[in-house]
């Protein structure tokens, strides 16, 4: 989470370690732009729309939601994600007109997206060696959460 | 189990929330060719003639013959599955006039032209009059075929009449009303999903199932009631595991500005981590929001008494199988879950929803249906309308 040039938090998934299957990365890294803004002493509604998010992998649909809840600036993701994508693949919540849903935000995608699938294909490989290998066709695969 | 005993209640309906293919009004029709079948002798024969001239793998559902006023029809072909390209063209070079081969098809032409005139002079729009010709066109090219087709394979005009244009269902019932509806136009097979049929019935639960349901949800309404009290919307989600009826969590809308994606569904999923020695969130200083300790697994419960969040105490021992700690639970909801919500019930792979009232940008009916998405992995039923009036008061308050 970026805040006006400035690395706010990295945050990476903790679906296993709470047993909560919402704990995604975009999820765990709000929450501490959530905290950060406590300590600083600044309203979260003044820092969300002049923060990015950079995530390796398209959010969820869950997650697409809450960033737009979070009144997010934009977000700039690596691949898609072919499953569960929030931010085009499955359903485009970040742009659909859902006036109680927070605020629209731009979505930029494709960046290192290579190197966002070569990440998940290793580590399902390690997970499981009976799965799947995603294929790599424009940088969009994925399986399993985000 | 102190959940609450309120007797009175408005009478109210579970409605499901189906997904589209499920609606009354799904049947899609396409034109077709059928012809009357005036030799019944010749019946099989031209049944499977038909079959290798006009084969339909698409339409399976469809009956070949039905049984009309007395006489057979033989089902000919679904008109967009000719390959009419060329067929098209050289009508056009005909134009019209040039064709003389055939009675029937002279015949046909003639009505389809008054009827084009009707039509012409009540629209007189000119796209309108393009498209009329061009699906008479369509339609004749394709009777040309036809006809250029069956006489080629020896059919005679004493055992197959003039075909006529039918209209047919494009894909298989799925429900006896959509069954119905196709059935008019032309025969399909249909194979009755009678747990289908039961949740399109009026009354889906019976009196103890319902009897349950209501309880539970006035346990959501009170703890909505008491997030409220807390300074917090009013909107509260119970979870239930159906196969003991216990109720594993309570949960309440827990957002302040520093908490802001805390909705009720999102605290519920975590008490239900909490349950089992883990979570994420420390909203649980609230009264209202409770869980049940020492869940073992979704199939066997070692202790059965809730608690509140307080007391807990951390056990980090890390399993490293996904959590979908929901799995065959019950949630219910006094109001429609936003599509954050329904999309983390489908992560925490939750059983059933019920809820009271629809809510705007819903994700399990209005907005989306998260719970029938053809592209995800899980799906669950949902049922609105519980409590409906109880809910919508807990709604009013609000604004
Ligand atoms: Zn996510
Ligand atoms: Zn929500």
């Amino acid at each position: 989470m970026v805040y006006k040039d400035t690395v706010v938090c990295r945050g990476s998934n903790e679906v296993n370690v709470t047993k909560n299957a919402t704990r995604h990365a975009e999820l765990v890294a709000a929450d501490e732009v959530l905290s950060w803004c406590q300590k600083q002493s600044l309203a979260p509604d003044s820092v969300f729309p002049h923060t990015t998010l950079y995530v390796t992998v398209e959010p969820c649909i869950m997650c697409t939601a809450a960033l737009r809840f979070l009144r997010i600036k934009a977000v700039v993701y690596g691949c898609r994600n072919e499953r569960f994508g929030g931010c085009g693949s499955v359903l485009s919540v970040h742009s659909d007109n859902l006036p109680n849903t927070g605020k629209s935000y731009q979505c930029i995608s494709g960046h290192r997206a290579q190197e966002a699938v070569d990440m998940l294909k290793s580590f399902y490989r390690g997970q499981n060696p009976h799965a799947p290998i995603p294929k790599a066709k424009k940088g969009a695969q994925l399986e399993g959460q985000t | 189990k102190r959940c609450c005993t309120t007797t009175t209640t408005i009478p109210w309906h579970a409605i499901p929330v189906l997904a589209d293919e499920f609606s009354n009004s799904a049947t899609r029709l396409l034109e077709a060719y059928a012809a009357p079948i005036l030799n019944q002798g010749a019946t099989s024969r031209l049944v499977k003639l038909m079959a290798s001239l006009f084969p339909l793998p698409k339409y399976r559902h469809l009956k070949r013959v039905r049984r009309k006023d007395g006489g057979l029809d033989i089902l000919l072909c679904v008109i967009s599955e000719l390959q009419l390209a060329g067929w098209v063209g050289e009508l056009k070079e005909e134009k019209w006039d040039g064709i003389k081969e055939h009675e029937q098809f002279r015949e046909w032409k003639a009505k389809e032209r008054k009827r084009a005139e009707d039509d012409g002079v009540e629209e007189g729009n000119d796209d309108k009059e393009d498209k009329v010709t061009e699906e008479q066109d369509v339609k004749a090219a394709a009777l040309k075929l036809i006809v250029n087709k069956l006489s080629q394979s020896g059919v005679s005009t004493s055992e197959l009449g003039p075909p006529s244009p039918v209209h047919i269902a494009e894909t298989a019932p799925r429900t006896r009303h959509q069954f119905e509806e196709a059935s008019l136009h032309w025969p399909t097979s249909f194979h009755e999903d009678q747990k289908l049929e039961k949740i399109l019935s009026d009354e889906p639960f019976n009196p103890t199932e319902k009897a349950d349901v209501e309880k539970h949800m006035l346990c959501a309404i009170e703890a909505a009631r008491q997030g409220q009290r807390c300074g917090f919307e009013p909107s509260g989600a119970v979870m239930v595991d159906p196969a003991s009826d216990t109720v594993i969590a309570v949960a309440h809308d827990c957002r302040t500005s520093q908490t802001s994606l805390l909705h009720a569904s999102m605290v519920a999923v975590d008490l239900v981590a909490k349950s089992h020695g883990a979570g994420a969130y420390s909203c649980t200083k609230y009264p209202a929001c409770k869980f049940l300790t020492s869940v073992t697994s979704n199939f066997g419960l070692q202790a059965s008494h809730l608690t509140s969040a307080l007391a807990i105490t951390e056990d980090k021992s890390e399993n490293l199988s996904a959590p979908y700690l929901c799995t065959g639970y019950d949630l219910y909801l006094t109001r429609e879950p936003c599509v954050m919500c329904a999309m983390a019930l489908v992560h925490s792979r939750i059983g059933r929803v019920f809820y009271g009232v629809p809510s705007a940008d819903g994700a399990l009916g209005s907005a989306y249906k998260i719970h029938v998405h053809g592209s995800l992995n899980h799906r669950f039923d949902v049922y609105r309308g519980i409590l409906e009036a109880e809910c919508q008061q807990l709604a009013a308050i609000e604004t």
